[in-house]
């Protein structure tokens, strides 16, 4: 794991992306001590204010602060998304490893449950179970949960498989190791970095679910900033203020770039050559 | 070969009957009582009786599982159900909308090719010098551009400013250009790197090291790499164009494309249900009917993975 560590810190682009992904997280969870405007005041009487002045990146349709609204998108954006990752990352290991644990038929069936929700494109059953759920944040996460678990499962259950058919783990059993100690000793570390890889790699991906969902009108709904839905808004008055679609394409475009590369460098320092970006 | 083919098609039996099982059950997770969804849309006052009676007629007083045997006995015979909104077939709306869906997603794959397999030749060809350096930087922001931005920006440039191309409907053949630029750009970063890494791989071997050994031309020895590296990108091409198909949905509603992906939008916010469930069922069966060609492809490519 220090190796890991290391060699992670060791890729100066890697630590860049770290840097950028803590100082996002790091504004969106200080945004409401931050000293910058209400992200949801209106003033109409300063519409599509340039850059410059009050405003650092100027003012939307209403008169709200972009800077702000670009603030507080990161706690919308970027918490839901990593809320999706979370949820299903942990249902998703927890399904696969449980499969790949008991093998034989329990494994069987839990797996065909997977193949079904697998057989479902998941940016359509996305659309599907917000579009029946009806629009909001909560449904959007719900949504990709429900359509990327089995993705999840799959991969850990493979690991687990693997790890567990290993000769280190069988020597370890014909040792007389008790299974608890080789879930925690051996599968548990060797699983959870291999599964983070994939995570990580996946986290973009989420990201411009989320914000293209919300551009849409599926997703969060309005006063609450979000960068999805500012670009939805921008392009309304594209043809009078076409620089209103500049900042939050920016923003979406960098943080999911940081997310993509921060995935391959972890992917290298784990030396997962063949772990490919295939969970979808 | 045949024999590979039967026994997948018999596999696909049961992942079928579980895809009408998911798509029928998703219409469950709604909040409001479809019913009463189906009266408001039609802008008229559900009353208790209404409700009752509109439930009588939609077939939902039935218990679920006689609703959906009810149900995939249609779907069996090609009848998908009523739209809540103007009461048409709801295979018909698809039907009427499905050409322009499969046009696009077509024309994009052109272009996907086009643009993954000129980039991954000029990768491979000068391997981390100035060229591939700057076609990977490309590629690497096309993977985390979010692609309604991207056609936005599209858009903004060559409708807005250059007015050389229309905003937004399919009128006439050059309406196709900007949406279909802006899906592919989606999909080339995922093989250009496959094509490239690919390339760079096969051109290490021995082989074309005696062709070059032999004299062969550096355009011709480019071809032959090339082509010794399209396996992995032709399964993942097969995979691509049902994700074309449904990951349209978001290009199609910023340019007003009519495909089926802005019709299942249209329905999300209608609320008319029997077309998203609809879309559903045949996004799924889709992808795995084409999932199965692209195995059986692979298979016909190369007789090695006939067993699986």
């Amino acid at each position: 794991m220090h190796a890991i560590l290391k060699r992670l810190l060791a890729d100066r682009m890697a630590r860049g992306c770290m840097v950028f992904i803590a100082m996002l997280l790091a504004l969106g969870v200080l945004a409401p001590v931050l000293p910058i405007a209400d992200p949801t005041a209106i003033d109409i009487t300063g519409k599509f204010q340039m850059p410059g002045g009050g405003h650092w990146l100027g003012t939307d349709q209403l008169g709200r602060d972009i800077f702000s609204r670009l603030v507080w998108g990161i706690r919308t954006t970027l918490c839901a998304s990593l809320a999706a990752m979370l949820i299903t990352s942990a249902i998703g290991a927890l399904y696969g490893a449980i499969a790949g644990g008991m093998r034989g038929r329990v494994d069987a069936v839990m797996m065909r449950l997977a193949d079904v929700m697998m057989s479902f494109p998941s940016e359509v059953l996305i659309l599907a179970i917000v579009g029946m759920m009806g629009p909001g944040l909560t449904n959007m996460i719900i949504a990709c949960v429900v359509a990327k678990w089995a993705w999840y499962a799959r991969m850990m259950r493979t690991i687990v498989r693997r790890i567990s058919d290993a000769g280190y783990v069988r020597f370890a059993r014909v040792c007389g190791a008790g299974e608890a100690w080789i879930l925690l000793r051996h599968l548990a570390p060797g699983a959870a970095g291999e599964f983070f890889v994939l995570v990580t790699l996946d986290t973009g991906s989420v990201v411009l679910m989320i914000s293209a969902l919300s551009f849409l009108g599926l997703g969060v709904q309005p006063p609450v900033a979000e960068w999805g839905m500012m670009l939805s808004e921008a392009k309304e008055v594209m043809l009078q203020y076409p620089w209103q679609m500049f900042w939050p394409g920016v923003a979406i475009l960098s943080t999911v770039a940081c997310f993509n590369f921060l995935g391959d460098c972890v992917r290298d320092a784990f030396d997962l050559r063949h772990a490919g970006r295939d969970g979808q | 070969m045949a024999r590979m083919i039967l026994r997948r098609l018999l596999l696909l039996v049961p992942i079928l009957f579980g895809i009408s099982i998911v798509s029928f059950v998703l219409i469950a997770l709604s909040p409001s009582d479809p019913a009463e969804v189906a009266i408001r849309v039609n802008a008229m006052v559900p009353t208790p009786e209404l409700i009752a009676q509109t439930r009588h007629e939609l077939g939902l007083d039935e218990p679920m599982l006689t609703r959906y045997v009810h149900w995939l006995g249609g779907v069996m015979s090609g009848d998908l159900g009523r739209s809540y909104v103007n009461g048409r077939a709801v295979a018909a709306e698809i039907a009427e909308a499905f050409p322009a869906t499969v046009y696009l997603a077509l024309v994009t794959l052109a272009l996907i090719l086009v643009i993954s397999l000129a980039s991954a030749v000029i990768c491979a060809r000068y391997e981390n010098r100035l060229p591939d350096k700057f076609v990977r930087l490309m590629i690497f922001l096309t993977s985390a551009l979010p692609g309604f931005w991207a056609g936005l920006l599209l858009m903004w440039l060559f409708a807005v400013e250059l007015d050389w191309l229309p905003t937004s409907g399919m009128r006439g053949p050059e309406s196709v250009i900007l949406p279909a630029v802006t899906l592919s750009l989606a999909y080339v970063s995922t093989y250009a790197r496959i094509v490239r890494a690919e390339m760079i791989r096969t051109s290490h071997e021995n082989w074309v090291l005696f062709a070059r050994g032999r004299g062969l031309t550096d355009a011709r020895l480019t071809v032959h790499v090339l082509l010794n590296s399209l396996r992995g990108a032709a399964t993942a091409l097969g995979m691509s164009i049902p994700k074309l198909i449904a990951g349209a949905f978001v290009v199609e509603s910023i340019f007003a494309w009519p495909g089926i992906g802005r019709l299942c939008i249209t329905a999300i916010f209608n609320r008319d249900f029997p077309i998203i469930q609809a879309y559903v069922l045949i996004m799924a069966v889709l992808f795995v009917l084409f999932n199965l060609a692209s195995d059986v492809f692979v298979a016909w490519l190369d007789p090695r993975e006939r067993g699986g």
